[in-house]
């Protein structure tokens, strides 16, 4: 349970609207898609803007995978912190 | 012409005789109900108050729509440069109905209107005419709220005093009030006023001991009778 992991919770429950929930409610291996949280393709356009406007870390649909990037808090957290250590060096 | 047809249910939200001030659907599940804009709400609280609702065709009709939302959408791109996905998706004029579709999984066809001088007839017409192609039940929704200032609506009788919606189940036969929907050629030019002074009138005449309504618009006069 890494520190970024929580933060990467809180902003989905801020930018999708997620009244009602807490960042104990989302599991970081769970999926985000479709089963588990049940996000949709909208959720995703608007995770990415929140992500793009914290991290200052773009997803692109043409060269990322972005199913395999948004398939958990995990795998959204490791892409920004490689992409953030990436853009570091 | 005139067309006979049957209002089955209908239902207004806010209602007369309700303090709610805000409507609580329970059954819509959360992920939907965290894209429900203030005035979405007020509409499916209306198709609620109309009873169990079979799977069948729709038509909303709305002057204004998500205007509020369309507003507050371009002044966060002026202001930020970039909008929000969510919000671009539920600003557009047929938003609404999508939510209505994906929620209930009405997978019939939906019209959505937005009826300028004409008010309230379009959407009958429509709904008439799905009827006659064999629909059993036809959904209509009326909706709309006030217009945000930044809109300038004089001279012109727009925009409306609250956010209301109204629902009715029309169908060809069967049990509930039986109405006749007519028009004629208008007799003078009649009243630039739009749905929204339109709805307050049919709500009055639903509810009211009057068997007629008429409304004039500059082109023609519509005419609602109950039989």
């Amino acid at each position: 349970m890494s520190v970024m992991e929580d933060e990467i919770k809180q902003l989905i429950i801020d930018s999708l609207a997620l009244e009602g929930m807490s960042i104990t409610d989302i599991n970081s291996q769970e999926a985000l898609f479709n089963s588990g949280l049940g996000l949709d393709s909208i959720d995703a356009l608007e995770l990415g803007l929140a992500i793009r406007k914290k991290y200052d870390v773009r997803i692109d649909a043409e060269k990322d995978n972005v199913e395999l990037i948004f398939a958990s808090v995990a795998n959204l957290t490791r892409f920004i912190q490689d992409e953030q250590q990436r853009s570091a060096q | 012409m005139s067309f006979q047809f049957i209002v089955k249910a209908w239902s207004v939200w806010p209602s007369p005789s309700s303090e709610a001030l805000a409507p609580t659907l329970e059954n819509i599940p959360l992920h939907l109900k965290r894209r429900l804009s203030p005035l979405a709400s007020s509409v499916f609280a209306a198709i609620a108050g109309c009873g169990n609702l079979s799977q069948c065709p729709a038509v909303f009709s709305s002057a204004y729509g998500e205007l509020t939302t369309s507003l507050a959408m371009l002044t966060r791109l002026d202001r930020d440069g970039e909008i929000s996905p969510t919000a671009f998706s539920l600003s557009v004029h047929n938003a609404i109905a999508g939510l209505f579709s994906m929620m209930l999984g009405n997978t019939f066809e939906i019209t959505v209107l937005s009826p300028g001088a004409d008010g309230i007839a379009p959407a009958f017409v429509e709904a008439l005419g799905l009827l006659h192609e064999g629909a059993e039940e036809v959904l209509v929704v009326f909706y709309d709220e006030p217009m945000p200032s930044f809109y300038p609506t004089q001279p012109f009788l727009m925009g409306c005093a609250q956010r209301s919606a109204v629902a009715l189940r029309l169908s060809r036969s069967g049990e509930g009030s039986a109405m006749c929907f007519s028009k004629t050629k208008a007799a003078s030019l009649g009243c630039q006023s739009e749905q929204p002074q339109h709805v307050a009138r049919f709500v009055e005449f639903m509810s009211g001991a009057e068997s007629i309504l008429e409304i004039n618009t500059p082109r023609q006069t519509w005419r609602w009778q109950k039989l």
